[in-house]
């Protein structure tokens, strides 16, 4: 018995991009799984951004995903795919973030305090797994609002717009997460230092 | 602090902007069952909708059969009955008049001259109406039946009911009567005949002319043929005609009655019309098998090696049909089918291989398609690993759709029917079900969708058979019907699949 199912070589594919996408949106299963696998690590760090863990991170992927596939037909080939799909990860985890069941946290954030380093000189002390673990540490309505804004470049309106929540609120979230931040980067260049 | 606040996001940003990190496997594989999931949905969408347009369609069957229906019925109070009412409202009427004297004015002129000629023919023979009169009275009634527009059968109706009124012999009228008088001796409000001396010519052309008015039928001049003058000389005796006005009076009723039930019969049995509707429900055992052709030239033949391991199981169809009758011998049929194949496959090594995702996984192939299986004993095979594949089932279920034209030709309580036609076959379920043994390890495996299946095929009818009627609007069918699939039901797979089946359809069809 012989598989009669003509496989292509996925450097093929990935060379030549709007043959991928086409592919993909006919439906074909194997370029689907090519495209994934071009995009998965770097939508997976911008999920990991978003979730509080590994396991919420890969729901956002999924469902991201599976909405890539979807709405590729709308793809209109103007600008990065990549950008186009990122920002397709992002309404994911906002959308996640939704329907999930908000739980108002009680952050403590008067123990915080400053100290004068530099960026550079704390990102000697701090790896980029500890940076990301403060995030994931933060509340999911701050660290929500602190990726929109930092990373996705944002507006508090925007913000508030995507949240249902007013922009003062989104305002004061952020100011929240930065604090909270801080405080963990503190405790976490203290911990450093002692070793 | 503020200014390490001011930097804390510049901080993040550069470092965690450009993070990547490596999912894991199973996010591919959710992600593909999802996409499987979702076009399930869509195709269940889409057959809801074939669904919904075929519900539409049905209930615009059934409108449209109801409709024929009701129009028939009221054809049949219409045209016919409900005429002969009226005939019997005035021919009581008329009763009313001749025995009470008061004719009313708001009678018709014909209903008036009837009755003067009917006293006159009784009291005064010097004023009897010459045929010439008669005729002009006719000739009245007709124009008052031209406002009304007669057609065909009503004439036909009303040839038969001149016919029962002009017969030449009064003796068999008495003798109706009589036997009529006989009939309804017990019957309450009845009446008693008692003929003295019948004159046979007076009684007719009398009772000829009162059943006239009585049934405002047309008078054909044809039927008065006697010249007067013999009249006189038969009816010379006042009393005789006095008991012959009685006989006349009291018979009347009768003879209306009579008359009237025989035209209501006719019409009822003129107007009685089945609709061209009918339906059959029906059930239909299946010998099934198939034509199996290799997908690609130049590969192995894998047609007859799946046609050497398939067995076909028992097969069946039922569903609803739906007969229009063009014409005596033509008409079409359609409805709504639910076809099961299933069919086994002799146990088989199967081997791992990539499936369209990039993983390995057992491909089970079939006549129908085929599906990758990943048992729990064998989560991570290596290609061409293999396992034994025990009692595998694959079942395949269809929507039919069937249009054919059918030819029949009734021989006493026998219809001989042929059809022939074409059905667009909806895949609704495709299974697969395998049992898989490595070792001592062995799990039952099913995939609820087998790949490599067409959406929809064509396939050609043909059948012959026959309906044993019942009653009158049922018939006990049985029709052995050849399905032969048009097109194959499978794409993208090894081999191309023909499915056909000779069904023994029973079923009973209930007309409208």
């Amino acid at each position: 018995m012989v598989d009669t199912t003509v496989y292509i070589n996925p450097t093929e594919l990935l060379e030549q991009p709007v043959q991928l996408i086409q592919a993909c949106i006919g439906g074909d299963r194997y370029s689907q799984s090519v495209l994934y696998e071009q995009f998965a690590t770097k939508m997976f760090g911008v999920c990991m951004r978003y979730a509080k863990n590994r396991e919420e991170a890969e729901e956002i992927m999924q469902e991201g995903f599976v909405q890539v596939f979807k709405s590729l037909n709308n793809f209109k080939f103007a600008g990065s795919f990549e950008g186009w799909i990122r920002k397709i990860m992002v309404y994911s985890a906002i959308h996640h973030y939704r329907t999930k069941p908000k739980m108002h946290m009680v952050v403590d954030i008067e123990n915080a305090k400053a100290e004068d380093l530099g960026n550079e000189e704390i990102m000697s002390y701090l790896n980029k797994k500890e940076l990301l673990k403060m995030v994931q540490a933060l509340p999911p309505a701050y660290r929500m609002i602190f990726n929109l804004y930092v990373f996705e470049g944002m507006k508090h309106r925007e913000i508030a717009a995507h949240l249902g929540i007013s922009e003062g609120t989104s305002k004061s979230n952020f100011f929240d997460a930065k604090q909270l931040l801080q405080k963990a980067v503190i405790n976490s260049l203290k911990i450093a230092k002692n070793y | 602090m503020d200014k390490n606040l001011h930097n804390i996001e510049d901080l993040f940003h550069a470092a965690l902007d450009d993070n990547e990190e490596t999912p894991s496997q199973n996010v591919w594989e959710k992600i593909d069952r999802q996409l499987d999931k979702d076009n399930i949905v869509s195709i269940k969408r889409k057959y809801t909708n074939l669904k919904r347009f075929a519900v539409m369609l049905l209930l615009l069957l059934i409108s449209f059969a109801l409709f024929d229906v009701y129009k028939i019925n009221t054809l049949s109070k219409g045209n016919g009955l409900a005429k002969y009412d009226n005939s019997i409202k005035s021919d009581k009427q008329s009763k009313s008049n001749i025995i009470t004297g008061k004719g009313s004015e708001k009678n018709t002129e014909t209903n008036s001259a009837v009755i003067t000629d009917t006293s006159s023919n009784i009291n005064d023979r010097k004023d009897k109406p010459s045929p010439e009169d008669i005729t002009t009275n006719n000739q009245k009634l007709t124009n008052q039946h031209q406002d009304v527009p007669i057609d065909k059968t009503q004439l036909q109706k009303l040839n038969k009911v001149e016919k029962i009124y002009s017969s030449k012999n009064i003796k068999k009228t008495q003798e109706d009567l009589t036997s009529n008088q006989k009939k309804k001796r017990n019957t309450k409000g009845s009446y008693r005949i008692k003929i003295t001396s019948p004159d046979p010519v007076e009684d007719k052309e009398s009772t000829d002319q009162n059943d006239y008015a009585d049934n405002q039928i047309p008078y054909l001049p044809k039927k008065n043929t006697r010249p007067p003058e013999e009249d006189k000389l038969k009816t010379k005796d006042s009393t005789d005609t006095k008991k012959l006005s009685t006989l006349i009076v009291s018979a009347k009723p009768k003879i209306a009655d009579s008359s009237n039930n025989t035209i209501a019969k006719t019409a009822s049995k003129k107007t009685s019309k089945s609709s061209r509707f009918s339906f059959t429900p029906f059930f239909s055992p299946d010998i099934a098998w198939y034509r199996l052709q290799d997908d690609k030239t130049g590969q192995p033949d894998n047609a007859s090696e799946i046609e050497k391991e398939e067995k076909h199981e028992f097969s069946s169809t039922f569903g609803i049909l739906a007969d229009y009758k063009i014409n005596k011998h033509w008409g079409l049929q359609s409805g709504v089918t639910l076809s099961n194949t299933n069919i086994t496959v002799n146990p088989k090594t199967i081997y791992a291989q990539q499936d369209n995702t990039g993983g390995v996984k057992y491909r089970i192939n079939t006549s129908s398609g085929y599906g990758y299986v990943l048992p729990s004993f064998s989560t991570n095979p290596a290609i061409g690993d293999s396992l034994y594949a025990f009692t595998s089932t694959h079942s395949l279920q269809y929507i039919g759709i069937p249009l054919a034209v059918t030819y029949n030709i009734t021989k006493g309580k026998f219809k001989f029917n042929a059809l022939a036609g074409i059905a667009a076959n909806i895949l609704t379920k495709a299974k697969l079900e395998a049992t898989l043994e490595k070792g001592f390890n062995n799990s039952i495996e099913t995939l609820d969708n087998i790949r490599g299946l067409k959406k929809v095929y064509f396939s050609g009818l043909a059948g012959i058979g026959v309906d044993y009627k019942l009653t009158k609007k049922t018939a006990l069918v049985f029709e052995p019907t050849m399905r032969f699939a048009l097109n194959s039901i499978n794409k993208d797979a090894p081999v191309k699949s023909y499915p056909m089946s000779f069904g023994f359809n029973v079923g009973l069809k209930i007309g409208l």
